[in-house]
């Protein structure tokens, strides 16, 4: 199983690139924990993230397919 | 999913906007319009002045998240109509990013209104905003 993972604003110049996947994972906590191995510098930043853009919680299961966003705070206006 | 796009590409026109005012004059109920208008500041930062503002979003989360900032803006307040147009893309200083326009029969309701929902949009709205330098070097907005 995999999730698509969409990067947001400077959260995309942090990672390098706006879409990535990630494999066999089957909840947030698990996917963060990936992400943050692979792109250390992630944990210097503020992020809410969003499955099939619902805001969700950590403990949120994953499924095959899902979407999930990886925000910054938002600065609209 | 969701067919409204609340979304302009680069800045917002001024003659549109008030191409959308004179649109409402035909609507004899109304009588208060409120309309916020957010502009580009030429900020200045370490010595540079920001030339503009590439804004992006995660543009069906947003469109999803205007809709429900109408929503709840129509069931709270007693508004004839509520228009919300927001930029993407490059928008220089001096120049209109966000256009939000109530109408109300009174004006107390579309001025409430109004903060309620320009509130909304700078909190619950995916949207970024990258400042552009006058020397082409960027800043990301973390507000």
């Amino acid at each position: 199983m995999q999730v698509n993972v969409i990067f947001f604003g400077v959260l995309s110049d942090v990672v390098g690139k706006n879409m990535l996947t990630i494999q066999d994972t089957g909840n947030m906590t698990d996917l963060k924990s990936k992400l943050i191995t692979n792109y250390p510098n992630l944990k210097d930043y503020t992020y809410r993230m969003a499955v099939n853009q619902q805001m969700v919680e950590d403990n949120y299961l994953l499924f095959d397919n899902d979407s999930v966003a990886v925000m910054p705070p938002f600065a609209g206006g | 999913m969701n067919a409204r796009n609340y979304f302009i590409q680069g800045a917002i026109d001024p003659v549109f906007i008030g191409e959308q005012i004179a649109k409402h004059s035909s609507k004899h109920d109304i009588g208060a319009h409120s309309i916020f208008l957010g502009q580009v500041r030429a900020d200045e930062k370490v010595g540079k002045h920001v030339a503009g503002i590439e804004y992006s979003a995660y543009e069906d989360m947003a469109n999803q998240a205007f809709s429900k900032i109408r929503e709840e803006a129509f069931e709270q307040w007693p508004l004839n109509c509520l228009h919300i147009y927001h930029s993407t893309g490059l928008v220089k200083t001096g120049e209109l990013s966000l256009f939000v326009f109530c109408s109300s029969g009174h004006r107390k309701e579309s001025i409430k209104a109004m903060k309620q929902i320009v509130e909304g949009i700078k909190h619950k709205v995916p949207i970024w905003k990258k400042e552009i330098m006058e020397d082409k070097s960027v800043h990301w907005v973390q507000e």
